[in-house]
């Protein structure tokens, strides 16, 4: 039965990660705006002619 | 929500087949079916400009829609359809210069460091996916936007922006072109509030949440073991980690609890919180000491449960309506900045910058922000936002002018005579009853349990203990505590907030907000209900018209409704609306159009001198102008010096007045109180009959004493009203219920904000929430009875952690259902929607 321990060490630090995930989600504001962020990424990227343009704009489509 | 900017009258739906049927009628007028503008979707009546296969109703929409195009912008029309803002009537420029002023300037942006700015701009044309897409893709409109975040619930975008490269003044401007124009009111320079995250609740229902999952597993192996128990050295680890998991729980989940005890206790009152508290402790410490003796797992289980399901509850309770404002002062409602002219030349100023003696121009339709006079001839003023008088008053030159006032007609001049912070207006905000915030007296459900709840619980488990004493003293700790930990207020706590939360929620899916679910219980102790009538019980833009006078033809209709389109006098609206009724066929082309206020309109038509208004006007001498009833407004039409005939116009009341008064009447008194005159008092009669009174021409003080008088009596008010004249009478009754036939525009400050539609059934919201109460009590009852089948384990000594953390959650669970089950069955039987 010692094996429970392992176990039940392995359990623990397994949910304590979830909770720490949990804690960060809410402190980065992921939980501000519940809606918008759902109509956001319905957007496509769109195709541009000009190079310049495109790497604009996937740069700021990472940064949201 | 769309279309605040200009006012278009309401649709009345016709079918297709009907419209293209006909396309002529029997005068051969050809009545074509007008395109729908490719921007804003509206019909081009006035205007139909063509390009590239679209159709635009104004100048305006199209030039958004190459401002778009230019920049790439494509995807705009593609997301949605007819996205755009209606840009008709905003060919008036609007000025921001005034942003630009330091004093204002830093008191708007969030955030500015000579390279760096960002402003959270408030556009509430936002509806739709195009718009959140545009508006996050302002920096590719102008390169100074760095990036710029919506955020749709608040109707806000947040931009942040390159102050050297662009102007605040520039990006307001570039918002309004596209056609979001920002909502820059006087409010704005105050601090915005801080809307109160819910972030902290979230995390402490998270811990909560994930100590109880995982104490209740190593909880029960002890209550499923069996009669030879379990492995002593996993009992001692259990029992360990348990307390692990629970005290995060305890010191920082349950912070809330231990706050609202101890402010409770230094005000000498019984709160449900001590008693919660004094629970928690209990079986947080009796825990440890069994944990400690080796006597078992602990009550942890069940004490995280507890706290787990009453965060939830408070949760719960917590609904929001973003988009809504309930708090709102007479800064909302004022302009941030009005064009002053000085030494000849006129420049945009904020308002607060405004001094005595200062002469400033007021455009047709703005408000007026402080108190002036007036240095033009003559000007027309509508009051009917600040005394609820709906006819324009004529003011002569060097008449005073209060602030809030709007004007009609052409732009006028004005002098200063105080500032905005001392008019009129503003003396009667800072009115004392502005100032009550909570309202005192009032007795909620559950404070009125909870006041007996703890002190009961703690004087059973004295007599429990006292009991005990002689005989066995261990048990007299035992069964102490043991009261003290299954008195649940767990069951208690929550009936109030799921209730409420429910309560909250279906009453606004029928269109009635509520500010919070407190307000629900005062409207259903409210024993009297206050009217006020234009606006509140008549329609704003619809009215009662029939035509007197010679026949006239399909054609004559055209004509006048294509004159009177252009007024903006709340009599030319109404004519227009009725005018319309049977479809928006196109207009036909005006010149020369020109309002005279007080007179009438007049302009040309297909080469033919059209006069709408007095009769005067149109040439009837004074003697043989034709009676009237009071209440009717007449309006005159000519053709070419012909007279064709009258319109008779009164106001229209909303539907279902009728049924709503006499409901009401069952089961409480209602007045009708009004800032008009008392022409419609016959009118009125008939519904307020003589249960009730009616009383004119009130000012708004006059209405707040009003309502005080009533609450001195002791009874329990509802005002329902609309306007800025009411927003005294509002905050001092028991419950302010402001009718909005748009939510998207102002409210003044409210307890709860009603839909136009959802007026006639008002007497159903009541007995709603008087259903509510009701089910509160009832659950009330459920917990007792639980608690008495708990409490007979807890006085003798023998509670468990198995039977408390069986009763605990089948106590909460069950009051969790019947207060769900009872709200929306209730609502049903009721007839309001409870889903959607």
């Amino acid at each position: 039965m010692e094996v429970m321990y392992l176990l039940i060490a392995a359990s623990l630090t397994l949910a304590t990660g979830f909770v720490i995930a949990f804690i960060w989600a809410i402190k980065n504001g992921q939980y501000d705006d519940k809606y918008t962020p759902s109509v956001r990424i319905l957007f496509d990227d769109e195709k541009q002619e000009k190079k310049s343009e495109k790497d604009q704009n996937d740069e700021n489509n990472n940064e949201k | 929500m769309k279309n605040n900017l200009y006012q278009t009258p309401a649709k009345i739906p016709v079918a297709d087949e009907l419209l293209s049927e006909a396309s002529t009628n029997l005068n051969g007028v050809s009545k074509k079916e007008p395109a729908a503008c490719h921007h804003c979707g509206d019909p081009c009546l006035a205007e139909d400009i063509e390009e590239d296969d679209y159709h635009f109703c104004c100048a305006g929409c199209q030039t958004v829609y190459h401002l778009l195009s230019d920049s790439g912008l494509h995807t705009y029309y593609k997301l949605e359809d007819t996205p755009g803002i209606s840009m008709k009537g905003s060919d008036r420029k609007k000025r921001y210069e005034h942003l630009d002023d330091p004093s204002v300037m830093y008191k708007i942006l969030d955030f500015y460091d000579g390279k760096n700015a960002k402003v959270t701009m408030r556009t509430p044309q936002i509806h739709c996916n195009s718009c959140v897409w545009l508006l996050e893709n302002l920096h590719r409109l102008n390169d100074a936007v760095k990036k710029s975040e919506v955020f749709f619930g608040k109707r806000e975008v947040e931009i942040f922006y390159d102050p050297n490269k662009l102007k605040l003044s520039e990006l307001a401007g570039l918002l309004s072109r596209i056609g979001y124009e920002p909502d820059l009111s006087l409010g704005r320079l105050d601090q915005k509030e801080e809307k109160k995250s819910l972030n902290p609740l979230y995390l402490k229902i998270g811990i909560a949440g994930f100590a109880f999952g995982n104490i209740m597993l190593f909880s029960l192996p002890e209550y499923l073991a069996g009669s030879e128990g379990v492995d002593r050295q996993f009992i001692h680890l259990f029992g360990l980690l348990n307390i692990a998991l629970a005290l995060p729980v305890f010191l920082y989940s349950s912070i809330d609890f231990y706050r609202s005890a101890w402010l409770s206790v230094q005000q000498k009152q019984w709160n449900m919180d001590i008693a919660i508290s004094l629970g928690i402790a209990a079986m947080f410490f009796r825990s440890l000491y069994e944990i400690f003796s080796g006597y078992g797992v602990g009550y942890m289980d069940s004490f995280a449960m507890l706290v787990f399901l009453l965060l939830v509850g408070r949760l719960f309770q917590h609904k929001t309506y973003e988009t809504l404002s309930f708090d709102r002062d007479y800064k909302a409602y004022f302009p941030l900045s009005v064009i002053r002219s000085k030494n000849g030349e006129e420049e945009s100023v904020p308002v607060t910058n405004l001094e005595v003696d200062d002469e400033v121009v007021i455009r047709s339709g703005e408000l007026i922000p402080a108190d002036a006079t007036l240095l033009d001839d003559e000007a027309h003023i509508d009051y009917s936002f600040v005394s609820g008088e709906s006819d324009p008053v004529k003011a002569s030159k060097g008449g005073l002018i209060y602030a809030g006032g709007r004007l009609y007609g052409a732009s006028t001049r004005f002098k200063v005579e105080k500032p905005v912070s001392q008019s009129y207006l503003t003396r009667l905000w800072n009115n004392a009853a502005f100032q009550k915030t909570e309202k005192e007296g009032v007795r909620y459900a559950s404070q009125k349990v909870s006041r007996y709840f703890s002190p009961a619980v703690i004087g059973i488990a004295i007599l429990a203990a006292v009991y005990w004493l002689p005989a066995n003293p261990a048990n007299a700790i035992n069964a102490f505590t043991a009261v003290l930990i299954i008195a649940c207020p767990c069951a208690l706590a929550l009936s109030a907030p799921f209730t409420l939360g429910w309560t909250t929620s279906i009453l606004g899916k029928n269109k009635c907000y509520i500010k919070n679910g407190e307000v629900a219980e005062r409207m259903a102790q409210a024993d009297t209900v206050v009217f006020d009538k234009t606006g509140t019980l008549t329609w704003t833009e619809k009215a009662e018209v029939d035509f007197e006078g010679s026949s006239i033809s399909e054609r004559d209709l055209q004509v006048i409704r294509s004159v009177v389109h252009n007024s903006t006098h709340p009599l030319s609206r109404k004519l227009y609306a009725h005018l319309s009724v049977s479809g928006e066929g196109k207009l036909l082309p005006v010149s020369n159009y020109e309002e005279f206020p007080g007179k009438g309109i007049e302009a040309e038509v297909d080469g033919k001198i059209i006069r709408v208004g007095s009769g005067k006007w149109v040439g009837i001498p004074e003697q043989q102008e034709p009676q009237k009833a009071p209440e009717t407004s007449q309006v005159f039409v000519s053709v070419d010096g012909q007279i064709l005939g009258q319109y008779n116009i009164r106001s229209a009341y909303r539907p279902g007045l009728k049924e709503l008064f006499s409901d009401l009447g069952k089961r409480a008194k209602y007045y009708l109180i009004s800032g008009d005159n008392d022409r419609e008092k016959d009118r009125l009669s008939d519904w307020f009959g003589t249960a009730s009174e009616m009383r004119f021409n009130q000012t708004p003080e006059d209405k707040l004493k009003f309502i005080d008088a009533l609450s001195n009596d002791g009874a329990h008010v509802v005002m329902v009203g609309d306007g800025l004249n009411d927003a005294g009478a509002l905050k001092s009754s028991d419950v302010g219920i402001s009718i909005a036939e748009d939510t998207g525009n102002f409210t003044p400050a409210s307890d709860v904000i009603l839909e136009a539609d959802s007026l006639p059934q008002l007497e159903k919201f009541m007995s709603f929430s008087r259903k509510s109460l009701n089910i509160i009590y009832i659950s009330f009852a459920i917990s007792v009875l639980y608690n008495i089948i708990g409490l007979s384990y807890a006085v003798t000594a023998t509670l468990s952690p198995l039977i408390c953390a069986i009763i605990m959650p089948v106590s909460s669970i069950s009051v969790i259902l019947f207060t769900t089950l009872g709200t929306n069955l209730s609502a049903q039987k009721l007839g309001l929607r409870a889903w959607k």
